[in-house]
């Protein structure tokens, strides 16, 4: 492993991927503070432009905007009680009113620091942790990577959403537009209806712009705000100095950077939950709980440190078992398998300049953060929030339009993004979460794979899918988060039963 | 009783029902065409539109036992802003292959902003010569991305 990452390192620092990273975390820290634009947004917006690109400077690109975005959030958070990503809800309960007795910049200061010392532990928790998890899946066979898929979905599906039900539909959907086209056992074709275009099944770029892109743009034309960020707010005067009072944030750098890592490492369970943890276990454990939420810096500390810790530790199910800690990994790993990566052991034996690489560059980008993340920075790329939503609105659509239609070079493909994003703009509408559609698309080729590779090795056997300890303890895993949701509102009823 | 003319707002309890009805019609349908595949070839998918079929049932029956929080809240914020932002994307795409990247690109900056009440001509024109300046630089001549051709520019700036 080690070998590996020194081996990684040159490429990573190759002035292209450097570029990748400082472009990345530059639109990402402009993408995170627009509100109505989440990192995933990004992301999927930003995939289908790096096609054809080295996939080092893509990675490093993604990177860059992962841990920009995250911080980007706390922008519009601190100064205009906006949330800019939803992970940054936390940030608001103390960033805001700092922001109101004239503390903006030292609220800034202290979420950019923090956010990176979160950023930076969990992108060393990827670093530790990953590649030895990868050597445990090389246990794994063609049964248990079935099982492996159907317990991503699982998650996916049940703990992402408000309404389970409403998240295993969405993986059908997923699903489903995986299995366009020619089957790749077979042959056959499957949901083509004679056209050319749907032979080799729709492209995952177009289906993941489609879902993220085009639902902010009909957003932001339906809500048509007319006015940006007043330029004032952004003259920000540093007044006072995190680094001089670092001893005040040590214990919450620590706790919240646990608390991220673990929640992050969870697949399914990273996003917006794990700053609102953080910031409840600083307050919980604070000498004056009762300042909380009334501009007390600690608030801002935990909120953006446990936002930054979940970040890299999302990727630590998605790199080794393919399976997503966050809806931001589940792009992710679209992304990967663009540039023809797949999740699991063989990344880390087959590409490891590569994969290592990313890595470091999760490591590296975390760093950038407090430099392309400070006071200065912070008055430039906000300049993007002077920008009224409904001028910014047609942008977004166009550079859409530039991933999606060079990847063919057909009209075919944006008609389908258009079409998608109109369908993913209903199921925001009716809280139908759109993770477990990326999940379904990237799991499902490779479940239908091996269930028939396993099949046709014991001749129709279907007994092979459980015959092994590891597929049975995979089994149980899907069936404890299958029965998650009844397990939940059983332990509610018992709580609210004892409390009564 | 009064009549205001305006129609009821679709709440969202009414979208969920369309959608969910769509998804049972849809999956039915591709189920049908499924069955004309070999057995291999149809058993995945068939499985998937059974179940996809089966949770529309359980959402459907669900949505009408139990409504959820917010069901009665009107579906789109504003409809006539919705559907004048779509008519716009589905023109822009039906004549970005005819007319090209570049002059449709134009045209959309202006138009959804000003179809949608915002005058300020300096703040959209210069955001439109900025954005397909930054786009041309970098993804026309920099990377040399492939976009729709240009019926007009070639012709106005003679080349």
């Amino acid at each position: 492993m080690f070998e590996s990452l020194v081996a990684a390192i040159p490429g990573v620092f190759a002035w292209k991927s450097v570029l990748g990273m400082l472009i990345g975390m530059s639109a990402g820290l402009m993408i995170g503070a627009l509100p109505g634009l989440t990192v995933v947004t990004g992301i999927a917006l930003l995939i289908p432009l790096t096609f054809g690109i080295d996939p080092l400077v893509a990675l490093g690109l993604m990177a860059g905007m992962y841990n920009g975005g995250s911080y980007g959030g706390a922008i519009t958070a601190i100064l205009l009680r906006i949330p800019g990503t939803p992970a940054s809800v936390a940030t608001v309960f103390d960033g805001y009113p700092m922001a109101q007795r004239g503390e903006a910049a030292y609220a800034l200061q202290v979420a950019v620091v923090s956010g990176t010392v979160g950023s930076v532990l969990s992108a060393i928790a990827l670093i530790l942790l990953a590649p030895p998890l990868a050597q445990v899946t090389l246990l794994f066979g063609p049964a248990e990577y079935f099982w492996v898929a159907m317990f991503g979905m699982a998650v996916v599906s049940m703990l992402l959403g408000d309404e389970p039900i409403k998240g295993v539909i969405a993986a059908c959907l997923g699903l489903l537009i995986g299995t366009v086209g020619l089957d790749q056992v077979s042959g056959t074709e499957r949901f083509v209806f004679d056209s050319i275009d749907l032979l080799d099944g729709f492209s995952i770029l177009t289906l993941l712009t489609g879902l993220y892109g085009v639902p902010p743009v009909l957003m932001m034309a339906e809500k048509a705000a007319k006015r940006g960020m007043s330029g004032d707010l952004l003259k920000l005067r540093r007044v006072r100095s995190v680094f001089a009072e670092w001893t005040r944030y040590v214990r919450i750098w620590v706790r919240s950077s646990v608390i991220g890592i673990v929640i992050g490492i969870l697949p399914g369970a990273a996003g917006a939950m794990t700053s609102i943890i953080a910031w409840n276990d600083a307050k919980a454990t604070a000498k004056d709980p009762e300042s909380f939420g009334k501009g007390n810096p600690e608030g801002v500390a935990a909120s953006e440190c446990g936002n930054g810790a979940d970040n890299a530790a999302a990727m630590i199910p998605a790199l080794t078992l393919g399976v997503p800690g966050s809806g931001v990994a589940a792009v992710i790993l679209g992304g990967l398998l663009v540039h023809g990566l797949r999740p699991g052991p063989q990344l880390f034996h087959d590409h490891p300049d590569i994969v290592y690489g990313f890595l470091i560059q999760m490591l590296v980008t975390a760093c950038l953060l407090i430099v392309m993340g400070g006071l200065i920075a912070t008055r430039v790329f906000g300049q993007v929030l002077r920008l009224p939503p409904i001028v910014l609105a047609p942008l977004i659509f166009l550079m859409a339009v530039v991933g999606v239609y060079g990847i063919h070079v057909t009209i075919f493909d944006v008609w389908v993004m258009l079409a998608v994003g109109v369908v993913s703009y209903t199921m925001d509408k009716l809280n139908f979460p759109t993770a477990p559609v990326v999940l379904g698309l990237l799991l499902g080729p490779m479940a239908e794979r091996e269930l028939r590779i396993a099949l046709s090795v014991s001749r129709g056997d279907v007994g092979v899918l459980f015959s092994s300890v590891t597929a049975w303890i995979v089994i149980v895993l899907t069936i404890a988060v299958f029965m998650s949701p009844w397990i939940r509102d059983w332990w509610r009823r018992r709580e609210s039963l004892r409390a009564a | 009783m009064a009549v205001t003319g305006e129609p009821a707002p679709v709440t969202r309890a009414t979208a969920e029902r369309v959608f969910l009805i769509v998804l049972m019609a849809g999956s039915s349908a591709l189920f049908y065409e499924a069955l004309n595949y070999p057995r291999a070839s149809f058993a995945f998918p068939g499985a998937i539109l059974v179940l996809l079929f089966g949770c529309s049932v359980a959402a459907l029956l669900r949505g009408r036992r139990r409504p959820a929080a917010g069901a009665e809240a009107a579906f789109f914020d504003h409809p006539s802003r919705f559907a004048l932002a779509l008519l716009l994307l589905v023109a822009y795409t039906a004549v970005l292959e005819t007319v090209g990247y570049f002059t449709t690109g134009f045209a959309m900056i202006v138009l959804l902003p000003v179809m949608l009440g915002y005058r300020e001509w300096r703040v959209i024109l210069s955001t439109a010569a900025i954005y397909l300046l930054f786009v041309w630089l970098v993804f026309h001549v920099i990377f040399q991305r492939e976009m729709a051709r240009d019926f007009f520019l070639p012709w106005i700036l003679g080349y």
